[in-house]
């Protein structure tokens, strides 16, 4: 992923827009995990739980492209540029079109977003509560940073401590 | 193509209730990928419209996109009915055939 400043700013409205959508799916995603928590406290075994949020490798930027109207274009080697896809956005209605229905991007498609995953390995059904495992709050943000640093922040903030600690 | 392209052609006139055979044939311009194609669409044998798409779609990666008949869903090809989507047709297709050449 280009750093920021190599980005023409006549394609950061495109790429701000990417990273609003996508803060907003992680917001949404944290929502749902959230009551999910909540249950946890109420059942009274949140104090012995991990959480893990496991999400693919696209953030703001689809399959590491400089963003895109519709993953489709990368999946069958169709050439492209941002600017066509700014055009392509401006003739159907402009920016606040990327992240609905009339496009089509990998990450918002509820049949291959990745939703965090809950496992218990070795502790079977009735344990799983105990093995959740938890991924610092600090994900959210990370969605802003280019690719390289937000590999680095993801590393030192995965922890097998308790939810209640890793939480900052 | 993909929301990047998009080419319409249409009838100059409203297709008449009644039994019709519609064609739709899609002539590519060479073998190569992403080659441009001619559109031809022809109601009861007689041409209604046309239209030169600059490339075509050179894989068949379809993932969240479908094949449908009668009905349009996923990202809708035309704009014009997408609050109508899937826009599924009312009345009866009998056959449908797909030919290569």
């Amino acid at each position: 992923m280009p750093a920021w400043d190599s980005i023409p700013a006549a394609q950061r409205p495109f790429q701000l827009r990417l990273i609003e959508i996508y803060a907003g799916f992680v917001e949404h995603v944290d929502a749902q995990v959230g009551k999910v928590i909540d249950e946890l406290e109420r059942l009274g075994v949140r104090d012995n739980t991990i959480v893990i949020y496991i999400f693919g490798d696209n953030g703001a930027s689809a399959q590491g492209q400089n963003g895109t109207i519709s993953e489709l274009l990368a999946q069958n080697g169709i050439p492209n540029t941002v600017e066509q896809q700014m055009a392509a956005l401006n003739t159907m209605g402009g920016l606040d079109l990327l992240g609905g229905p009339k496009t089509d991007s990998w990450q918002f498609d509820a049949t291959t977003t990745r939703m965090p995953e809950f496992t218990a390995p070795g502790l079977g059904r009735r344990a799983a509560p105990s093995a959740l495992m938890q991924m610092s709050r600090r994900t959210v943000p990370e969605c802003c940073m280019p690719l390289g640093d937000r590999g680095a922040a993801s590393a030192s903030t995965w922890t097998k401590a308790n939810s209640s600690t890793s939480t900052t | 193509m993909m929301i990047i392209e998009r080419y319409i052609a249409r009838s100059a006139n409203r297709i008449p209730a009644g039994r019709h055979r519609i064609e739709v044939t899609m002539t590519l311009a060479s073998a190569q990928p992403l080659s441009p194609a001619e559109v031809v669409l022809k109601v009861d044998g007689q041409e209604v419209g046309r239209t030169t798409v600059k490339r075509t779609v050179p894989a068949a990666f379809s993932a969240s996109e479908t094949f449908d008949v009668g009905v349009d869903l996923g990202s809708t090809v035309s704009l014009d009915y997408f609050k109508r989507r899937p826009f599924r047709f009312d009345g009866t297709i009998r056959r449908v055939d797909v030919k290569m050449h």
